[in-house]
Parts: structure tokens; sequence; C-alpha cells
């Protein structure tokens, strides 16, 4: 997998990126920033399915929905780009 | 001057249950020299208002109009029309008002759905074919002709209908309310118990005709002898001029909305004006909130004038109960809307029970006030005005309000503005007064819109406040965290190029445009 040769802070930037990005596609909202929270932006679950799903495609994985609702964007996009870390170590490994 | 009291509910007679044209004719008699209607500069006795729309009547009958017929009156606000209402009614018909400035595409439906055989005032582009038309000219014509004989027995009886006033819900074709004559009657005789109106008060016409608070407005006065002020066109889109009119006429019953009254209190208040005639003032329309009224009280206290919030729909005939708002009613959330003026009423949960005090539900209104139906909606009717196992009909009227544990009502919204997102029931005019409570917001409309199937959320459309820069909708959103729960949270802002948000011919904001403006916005900039 092409990520695990990308050094571990280019992933968390370009997961935070993309996940902003994601953000503001879906709920039309411009003004996204890793601060805000999914669910004050008016995100629900189907969107959630629908966030997950871009995730994986492009990453392979989805956001935790725990923390994608209950912490700012920047914390989930963290989470999930540190889980795609760890595995990619332990696939080295 | 009479102080302002209000009384308690009175119990309905059944001679209460007559027809409008007796009721002036009650006034004409006992009043006949005092000052029936000031319009245009000039002011008109009941006798000359007798006799002007025997006039009326009597043309209408020559054109054929008779007991049962419908007739359209289109005229801006002034003497030709409220004796061209008088007239119709004399006639045996019942009048179709038609807002001036209504789009003709609206008044076009109007006409055709009403089925009307003579129309009064400028058709503008009406497409009236072949039904006659009597200019505005022409009625005035009639108060300068000798008496015409009154018209031969052919005048309406309290069952029939005395006028159709069409209401838009906020989808669908306009539907035209019958309101039967006695409706309208029990209205004005009910009024009696809460209220001490007498001939020596002056009432000012502030809504279009096609607003049914004009109902209210016109024979209010013209069944107690009192004198009826129409507001000259065109003004009451000035605060300012209208306070300056009020106070110049010596108007003392004054009805309002929440919101214009809210314009006035302003100019009132910037200008340290007086209004020492004034002995009433009517909240009807919309709901009235605490911070409405409370730099009113502040400046001026509740004893005279007293303020009255009352609640009703065209479909029980303009108004069915009041409150007078009391000093502990400025610190609540919630103002009372009161107890009825006539008739009974159930407050049905949304399981179809009685609702029990503190709980919500329907408000269910019957009695004689309650207007006979739509026009040529025979299943609507049968929906709205249904007969309950009790074996009373009622009309159900969408709104959603509390029994309180004093036994009276309080207003909590349409039940169509009430959504249930996510499992949350949200009442979206909370969510529009939390936006409009930041300084630079004017106005403010929430609702909850469709993205795709499934993606549902809460939008809100803004415009705002004359002066103020847009806040954008990051301090937006940081303002409305901070005085509501996030499920209740609009997913975007968006503010409209528009100085205020639009509005119906009733004065009420018109969702409906405000979807269709955001709408259109939202594509342009995607």
């Amino acid at each position: 997998m092409s990520i695990a040769h990308h050094p571990r802070t280019t992933l968390a930037e370009e997961v935070r990126t993309a996940t902003l990005a994601w953000v503001a596609e879906l709920l039309e909202e411009p003004e996204v920033e890793l601060e805000d929270s999914f669910l004050e932006l008016g995100g629900h679950s189907a969107l959630a399915l629908q966030l997950g799903e871009y995730a994986k495609e492009r990453f392979g994985d989805e956001y935790d929905l725990m923390v994608l609702f209950e912490q700012p964007l920047g914390r989930a996009a963290d989470e999930l780009s540190a889980r795609l870390t760890a595995a990619a170590t332990a696939e080295a490994a | 001057m009479t102080l302002p009291t209000i009384g308690p509910p009175r119990t309905a007679r059944d001679d209460d249950y007559r027809t409008l044209t007796d009721l002036f004719a009650a006034s004409a008699e006992r009043f006949p020299d005092r000052t029936a209607l000031t319009a245009d500069g000039a002011s008109y006795s009941y006798r000359r208002l007798d006799t002007w729309s025997d006039a009326v009547a009597a043309l209408l009958a020559g054109l054929g109009v008779g007991r049962g017929d419908r007739v359209a009156l289109r005229m801006p606000p002034g003497a030709a029309a409220v004796v061209s209402m008088i007239g119709i009614m004399k006639a045996g018909a019942a009048y179709v008002p038609l807002e001036v400035r209504n789009p003709p595409s609206r008044n076009r439906f109007i006409v055709s759905d009403s089925g009307v055989t003579a129309f009064l005032g400028d058709p503008a582009e009406c497409e009236t074919g072949q039904i006659p038309v009597v200019p505005e000219e022409r009625i005035t014509q009639l108060l300068s002709q000798p008496p015409a004989a009154p018209p031969a027995r052919t005048g309406p009886e309290p069952r029939d209908t005395a006028y159709i006033i069409y209401t838009s819900g906020t989808t669908g074709r306009p539907k035209g309310v019958l309101v039967p004559h006695g409706a309208a009657a029990v209205l004005t005789a009910s009024a009696e118990g809460p209220f001490a109106f007498d001939e020596h008060d002056s009432w000012l016409l502030f809504h279009s005709i096609a607003f049914d608070f004009s109902v209210w407005e016109i024979w209010g006065p013209l069944s107690t002898g009192a004198r009826l002020v129409v507001l000259p066109p065109g003004t009451s889109r000035s605060p300012e001029a209208c306070m300056h009119f009020i106070a110049d006429e010596g108007i003392t019953v004054l009805s309002q909305t929440p919101t214009a009254f809210g314009a006035m209190t302003q100019i009132v208040l910037r200008d340290q004006f007086a209004l020492p005639s004034l002995r009433y003032v009517l909240f009807g329309g919309e709901k009235l909130t605490p911070e409405t009224v409370r730099p009113w009280a502040k400046q001026f206290g509740l004893a005279s004038p007293a303020l009255v919030n009352m609640y009703g729909v065209t479909e029980a005939a303009v108004l069915s109960t009041y409150h007078a708002v009391a000093e502990e009613d400025l610190d609540d959330d919630n103002l009372s809307i009161g107890v009825l003026l006539s008739g009974t009423a159930r407050v049905v949960t949304d399981a179809g029970e009685d609702a029990a005090p503190g709980e919500d539900g329907e408000l269910w209104l019957a009695g004689p006030q309650v207007a006979d139906g739509y026009l040529g909606r025979p299943e609507l009717t049968a929906e709205r005005f249904p007969t309950h196992t009790d074996g009373i009909r009622y009309y159900r009227t969408g709104d959603l309000v509390t029994v309180r544990r004093d036994g009276t009502y309080g207003y909590v919204g349409r039940a169509d503005l009430q959504v249930k997102l996510r499992g949350h029931r949200i009442e979206l005019s909370d969510i529009e007064v939390a936006v409009q409570a930041h300084p630079a917001v004017a106005g403010a409309v929430v609702w909850v819109h469709e993205f795709k199937p499934g993606d549902q959320r809460l939008v809100c459309a803004y415009v705002v406040a004359e002066g103020a820069e847009d806040p954008g909708t990051r301090p937006l959103r940081a303002h409305v965290k901070e005085l509501l729960p996030s499920y209740m949270h609009p997913s975007g802002y968006a503010a409209l190029p528009l100085p205020h948000l639009p509005s119906t011919v009733n004065g009420k904001v018109d969702r409906a445009e405000v979807a269709r403006i955001w709408q259109e916005e939202r594509s342009r900039t995607r």
C-alpha cells in the first residue's frame, strides 16, 4: 500500500485536508475548520456513513464514529491517520 | 373616557347569532348622527353610511345580485370599500375581498374559484369576462344621489355567508373560507364580555380587507355605534406615519400584529410620543412574545392602554381567545393566549386524547364562531372540520397549544412548524427566535431541507439588519450554540439579498417565498 511510504506527518496532513474537503462538500458548507464539530455543522449518521465510504475508498479505512460525533473534525482525522499508520507499521513488521 | 377594563367571557345568547346588517341597522337607529366612518379626510354619519350603502345594494340588485350570490371587492382601503362591503351584504350577497397589491395570478384565481357574479372596484388583470364591473368612482357618485329606497326584503339570514376570505397554507392552492353572518356577529357580541367598548371609541382599520383581522376592525365599531377610521393607503408601511395618524385621530382601539407593534413601539419610545386616547391594543395574527411588549410596558405600564393577547383563525371568525397582558407575564417565557371568547374547545394530543394540564396538543375549536368550511372543497372541509364522536363539529386549527395549570391556553406554534428530526421534536420558531436574537440579524426562517433522500438537515435563511454587516456563518453558529442544544443547530446559514423577509398579504412571513429565494441563491453559488 502506497501510504505506508509516506512519512507520518504527511499522512496526517492528507487525512485532515481530505476530511475538511469532504465535510465541506457533503454539508455544502465552505468554511469548515478542524475545530468544528461534525454534529454541530449539521452532520448526521447518513452523512457520516457517506464520509466513511469516502475515507475507505481513499485511505482504506473509516472514521471512528464515536470520535467523529463527539470530538472536533481534526481529532477524527488524526484518529484515522493514527490507526492507518499503526496498521501500516504492523503490516511492515 | 371609560377606563379600559378586561372582564370575564360572556355567555352567548341565541340572539347573538344574527346578521351583520342587523347589527349595523341597530347602530344606525340608535346613533344616526354619530360619525360611523372617517376616511380620506372626510367623515360620514351612521345615517349617511346607511343610505349610501342602501344605494350600493340597490345598484347591485339592479345588476341581478341577490341572496346567496358572491361579489368581488377590489378597492384600496377607503370609504368606498367600506360602504361597498355593507352594500353587498344588504343585497344579500357575500363579499370576496381582493388585496390590491396581490399578484394578478392570485386575484384571478380567487375571482374564478369564488364564482362571483359582480365585481366592485378595479379588476386590473382579473379577467372578469361577462361579469358586470362597477368602478370605485361609480360607488362614490352614489353618495351625492338622493337616497334610494331601501332594498326589498332580500337581505341575508344569519346562516348566510357574509364574506369569503382566502387563506393559503404553506403549500397548496388558496382556499376560500365561508364565514356566515352569525359567526362574525357572535364575535362582536362575545367581545362585550372582556371589553368595555362603546360609541365613544375610535377604531383603526389598519389591516387589508383581504385579511380577516379587518372584519374585527370594521364590525367592532359598526356594531357599537363607534367610529371606524381608515388608515390612508400606504401609511401602514411607515410606523412613524402610523403613530402620528393614531395620535392625530385619537384612536382608542388598535389591533396589531406583534411585528407591527414592535416597530411602532420603537418610534414611540424614540420620539417620546404621547397616546393618551389609546385604551386597548389587541394583538393577533402571530405569536406574541414577552420581549415584544416589555419595552412598551416599561414606559407606559399595562393599565391604559390595556394590552390584550388574542388568538384566532379565519375558520372561526377572526378571534377565539383573549388574555390581558399582566406584569407577571413579562418575565414568563411564554405568554398565555387566555380563555375562549365563545364556544368550546378540545386540545388533542398526538395519541388522539384530550391533553392533560401541562400537556401540548392541537387546538380544536367548536361553537357558533366556527365557519361553514372551504368553498368548493368538500374533502378538505371534512378533514379540517370534523364532527367528533361527541357529536360536536370542530375546526382543527393546526395550532399547538398547552393547557396551562390555571386552565388557560399557551400558544406553542404551528403543528406544521414542529418537526421531528432524528428522534428530536423541534419547534422551528424557537430556532428562528434564537438566530434573530443576534443583533445583526433582522429576520430568520428555519426549515428542514432534504438535500438527498435520507439527508434531511435544518437550514437557516436570514436577512441582515439595516446598517449592520453580515455576520456570516461562523459567528451565527457560535451565537446559536450559546442558546440551543446541538440537535437544534442549523447546518447552514444563508444571508438573503433582501432588506427584510418577504411577507404575505396578512403580514406574516412568506416561508415558501423564503425557501424559493434560498434555493435560487444556492443554485447560483454552487
